[in-house]
């Protein structure tokens, strides 16, 4: 079966890329608009890994990644930060919220998948 | 609308096929692509301040249409509407138009070699929408050689002749 | 797998236009005096978004200008400067400039680069002035001194350093945030003295690096508040031994293979390629099912890589015991960076830090972008249901009530629930005025400057609804009628104050529902119209009217082709091209211009239009065998005459005296050239509707009923009919077609 992803952008644009590369790559894709979304998205169903935005409308990646940690279902899915910032102290915002790792922006569509596929196979 | 397949068969054997009307002694023949159905003439709602030879307008399945009285245009035949008065709806590309006529008489297919260029004559038609005379099989032995008028039916409905189009003076 | 990126751009393309038109919004919005930090920080946010799609899609020169216009925008919101009119109008400039981009992108062509770079460098001008700090900060701050900020200017190299102050509200240090971390991040643009330690959350270093400032923002931008740092640029003399500074970040961003900014040797593999992962490798759930060999894989494949050093982590551990992943607080190799000036590559970099607090957008994913046809469709069919339905409950209504209840009440049913369908249909197609009337802002702003007026726009009800085809057809007459106030309506100042009034003229546009209609209205407090000068204009270009004619046929001239008072032939307006095609715009739309002026107090122009051009509330009437439509809005009355009331005026026809008016009588059937069942008005009926010219008595055989009607047009496969405006299908499938009463004034059959 399919491993499922759930890719939260408010930009529709990279959230269409994103949810376009991985789905060609045979991953199911699910797309939420902000952190809101996204968590509602996440509660509502399963997923093997979290692509998030850092900065949204209503609640941004880095809330929303300690909301997920929160919940006993999402304490260890894999969870992304897609970032244009990757300095130190991103690093140790995002660590200490409790993503799995980075991705810079902008990321060509192959490094996606590479990057995807290094986390969940 | 048009069957792809049918015209294909027919392109490829050289022959099209042709709705043939008469309207008044003469018949005429109609690239059948172009007709869409043929229907009684019934629910025609008057226009005023047009021509006589334009009917009205009609309801199509939701769109509406002109009519037009072929033999009050070119002054043939009787001009009575009853259960048999017969209306060739034509799809002319972006236009739909219905047409009243004497009668429909056949589908015939013709190979372009059957059509011959329309020498000067006195047609009803303007010889500007003719493409050629056709001379049509005969059907039994003992009937007549027949012939038909190929008319370029867009052409006519879509020209200033007709006065269906806004480009037209307005009438009124 | 290679994806195509360029299927996305029509996403993108759409979604910077959205950006865009916010963007202006808001600039025009703006009150220079008191700016809403707000408003500030959607507006970056705006242009950041654009910047970071086109950065990802590769719109280059998009993303350079943005860059550019987010570098300025950063320091307004963060209050390092002070929003001036002049950046507003480089603001709008870069907007409508960006719009030409999206648009040249779209088309295939090259914009032009003088324009390009005029407009950036107004921007990078504009966003190195020094200025004061907007805000009176508890720190006292020292005036600026910028070091040489935007793509234009280079930093200089050697003497300066910032000075960088971290005052947070809330001791930041104690919570995720690390000393460390940030010092090492300024380690990474190059020497670091740590003048004041940390304490309280409170600390203070010397960055010895001409970097740009949004460099440092973007460091402290994870870690607190815009507001609650600062940096201040010291020219000094002592050269720095070395200098690794970033500087190759002038490209604003692309690409986020930044050598220089990674702290340790062990992470620059991965972080390469611009990832990472806080946790190791064969914590991963791919690990464990594709026994990736951790630490080999990511010398032998610098696709990917682990964020942190996986020795220093209990890694089998982590693997064997399933536990969650590791976030131990490890510091992120706080003795790492000595690698780091190793690289002395170009690294450019990720643009500014991204706006917090977005505004909601969740729109995006709450509606769905359908092609006008389909809605079209989608409405055509439903008039076919209703239209089917009125056939069958025509059938139906010889059959027996108690007999057939059942059909009787499914076709009740089916009735209510066809006109549900119908109105939620066409509600599909209805849209808030505020489409037209929010491009006002901008058109009076841009008008004022040119004609040195001052005028203040004032919008109301522009939430509004109307059918898109009208919003649509409404723009360009409004856009006459607002450019006509402006240029005519309202006087220069110093006529204003002369006259008593303020300065500042205003403009309102206002819009309602009245009825089954919708009012527009154009209101200003200018001069109003001027009597005098619009008879004199008429006698001149030969425009026929009555003896003293009303005010009202005199105001309907400015309608008149031809037809301007305007002193001197402006640009603007004045070219007597316009007002004209605003009243036929206004009449194809089946709608009526009401004026009134005074003079002195102003001119109120009021557009009366349906609310949608598919439906109309009708009054179906017969003449002779034909049905017709009326716009029941336009219907007054209707009454049987008596002998007393009908006149003869001679040369005029008949005429009807109802409550002390004679108002023409028009028989419809010489109208339609119809067989009537009555020719003498005592028999029929006479409707009573109003129309620009006045009041109108159309003589009928009778009225049939009141129905809401769907509009076909006549013109598909027709064409235009003298006195109709279209035609519907009746309950029997007939067509019956729907009287254009404008129309029916002017042709005068009598």
């Amino acid at each position: 079966m399919a491993k499922s992803i759930l890719t939260v952008d408010d930009s529709a644009s990279i959230r269409q890329m994103v949810s376009f590369t991985l789905k060609g790559a045979g991953y199911s894709v699910t797309e939420a608009v902000d952190g809101k979304q996204g968590l509602e998205k996440a509660k509502s169903g399963r997923f093997d890994l979290v692509l998030t935005d850092q900065n949204m409308p209503n609640m941004d990646g880095l809330t929303l990644i300690k909301s997920l940690r929160a919940l006993p279902a999402y304490s260890r899915t894999p969870i992304l930060v897609l970032t244009t910032e990757a300095g130190a102290a991103m690093k140790q915002q995002g660590k200490a919220a409790g993503a799995t790792g980075w991705l810079v922006k902008p990321f060509d569509p192959q490094k996606l998948i590479d990057v995807v596929k290094k986390v969940i196979g | 609308m048009n069957d792809a397949t049918e015209e294909q068969a027919l392109v490829t054997s050289g022959q099209q096929e042709f709705l043939t009307f008469t309207l008044g002694e003469e018949e005429y023949a109609i690239d059948i692509l172009k007709v869409q159905e043929i229907r009684g003439y019934d629910g025609v709602t008057r226009i005023a301040n047009t021509p006589e030879y334009i009917k009205g307008v009609i309801n199509m399945r939701g769109v509406i249409v002109p009519v037009v009285d072929m033999r009050i245009k070119f002054n043939v035949g009787e001009i009575v509407y009853d259960q048999f008065t017969v209306m060739i709806i034509l799809n002319l590309g972006e236009r739909i138009v219905g047409m009243v006529v004497d009668g429909v008489s056949d589908v015939i297919a013709l190979d372009p070699d059957q059509i011959r260029p329309a020498p000067e004559f006195g047609a009803t038609l303007d010889t500007e929408y003719l493409e050629g005379l056709a001379t049509l099989d005969k059907t039994t032995e003992d009937e007549d050689e027949r012939m038909a008028i190929v008319v370029d039916i867009e052409k006519l409905m879509t020209s200033s002749d007709m006065g269906l189009m806004d480009q037209v003076v307005q009438a009124g | 797998m290679s994806v195509d990126l360029s299927q996305f751009h029509q996403v993108f393309i759409d979604e910077a236009y959205e950006h865009l038109a916010t963007m202006e919004n808001l600039l025009l919005a703006i009150d220079l005096d008191n700016p809403s930090l707000d408003d500030l920080n959607a507006i970056f946010r705006a242009a950041h978004s654009i910047k970071g799609g086109a950065g990802t899609f590769g719109f280059t020169d998009i993303a350079d200008l943005t860059h550019a216009l987010e570098t300025l925008l950063d320091r307004l919101r963060k209050q390092e400067l002070h929003p001036t009119d002049d950046m507003i109008e480089a603001f709008l400039q870069a907007s409508d400039l960006l719009g030409t981009m999206l648009d040249d992108h779209q088309q295939g062509n090259e914009t032009d680069a003088d324009r390009i770079a005029t407009v950036k460098s107004e921007l990078v001008r504009l966003a190195s002035d020094d200025e004061q700090p907007a805000n009176q900060d508890s720190t006292p701050t020292p005036p600026e001194q910028q070091p040489p900020a935007g793509d234009e200017q280079p930093p200089t190299r050697g003497g300066g350093a910032w000075l960088i102050k971290l005052h947070p509200a809330t001791d930041i240090f104690a919570g995720a945030a690390s000393y460390d971390a940030v010092t090492e991040d300024l380690m990474a643009l190059g020497e670091v003295e740590k003048v004041t330690p940390p304490h309280d959350g409170q600390a203070t270093w010397l960055l010895h690096a001409a970097v740009k400032r949004e460099q440092l923002e973007e460091i402290f931008a994870w870690v607190c508040q815009p507001q609650e740092v600062t940096f201040e640029w010291q020219e000094g003399d002592q050269p720095l031994a070395e200098d690794n500074s970033a500087d190759d970040d002038e490209e604003a961003f692309g690409f986020f293979i930044d050598e220089s900014e990674l702290p340790a040797s062990l992470e620059s593999l991965e972080e390469e390629q611009g990832y990472g992962f806080f946790v190791e490798d064969d914590e991963l759930p791919a690990a464990t099912e594709s026994q990736t060999n951790e630490g080999e894989t990511a010398d032998e494949d610098p696709g990917y890589g682990f964020f942190v050093d996986e020795k220093d982590l209990p890694a089998k551990e982590a693997v064997t015991s399933g536990s969650k992943p590791s976030l131990s607080a490890q510091n992120t190799s706080s003795a790492e960076q000595t690698d780091k000036k190793a690289s002395g590559k170009p690294a450019p970099k990720a643009g500014s830090q991204p706006a917090k607090a977005p505004a909601s957008k969740a729109a995006a994913d709450t509606s769905i972008r359908v092609g006008v046809e389909k809605v079209d469709q989608l409405i055509n069919l439903v008039g076919e249901l209703v239209i089917t339905r009125s056939m069958l409950a025509q059938s139906a209504s010889v059959l027996d009530p108690i007999e057939y209840e059942n059909i009787h009440n499914g076709l009740a049913n089916l009735e209510r629930n066809s006109r549900d369908l119908q109105e939620a249909v066409m509600s599909i197609r209805m849209l808030p005025i505020n489409f037209v009337f929010g491009r006002f802002p901008r058109v009076v702003r841009d008008l004022t400057k040119k004609m040195h007026k001052k005028v203040k726009l004032k919008l109301v009800g522009e939430e509004t609804e109307l059918d898109k085809g009208l919003i649509e057809k409404l723009s360009d007459p409004l856009t006459h009628l607002v450019r006509n106030s402006i240029d005519h309506g309202i006087e220069s100042p110093e006529e204003r104050v002369a006259a008593g009034k303020p300065e500042e003229g205003t403009i309102t546009l206002s819009a309602s529902h009245q009825g089954g209609s919708i009012l527009v209205e154009i209101h200003d407090d200018g001069a109003g119209l001027n009597r005098e000068k619009l008879l004199a204009k008429a006698e001149e270009k030969g425009i026929p009217l009555s003896d003293n004619p009303p005010d009202k046929e005199v105001w309907q001239l400015i309608f008149a082709a031809g037809f301007s008072t305007a002193k001197e032939i402006t640009d603007v307006s004045g070219r007597g091209v316009g007002m004209d095609v605003v009243s036929r715009n206004i009449s194809e739309m089946k709608g009526q211009i009401e004026i009134d002026s005074v003079p002195g107090q102003g001119t109120r122009i009021g557009l009366r239009l349906p609310l949608t051009l598919a439906i109309l509330d009708g009054m179906s009437l017969r003449v002779g065998d034909e049905v017709f439509i009326l716009p029941l809005t336009r219907i007054l009355e209707s009454m049987q005459p008596d002998k007393s009331q009908l006149k003869t005026v001679s040369g005029k026809g008949k005429v009807v005296h109802i409550r002390g008016e004679y108002l023409p009588l028009v028989p419809l059937y010489k109208v339609f050239n119809l067989q009537p069942r009555f020719t003498n008005p005592e028999e029929g009926i006479l409707v009573v509707v109003e129309t620009v010219e006045g009041k109108l008595a159309l003589f009928v055989d009778e009225l049939i009923a009141q129905d809401q009607v769907v509009i076909k047009s006549l013109e598909t496969h027709y064409r235009k009919v003298e006195g109709v405006s279209g035609a519907t299908i009746m309950g029997d499938g007939r067509v019956a077609l729907i009287i254009d009463i404008e129309r029916l004034a002017r042709m005068n059959v009598v």
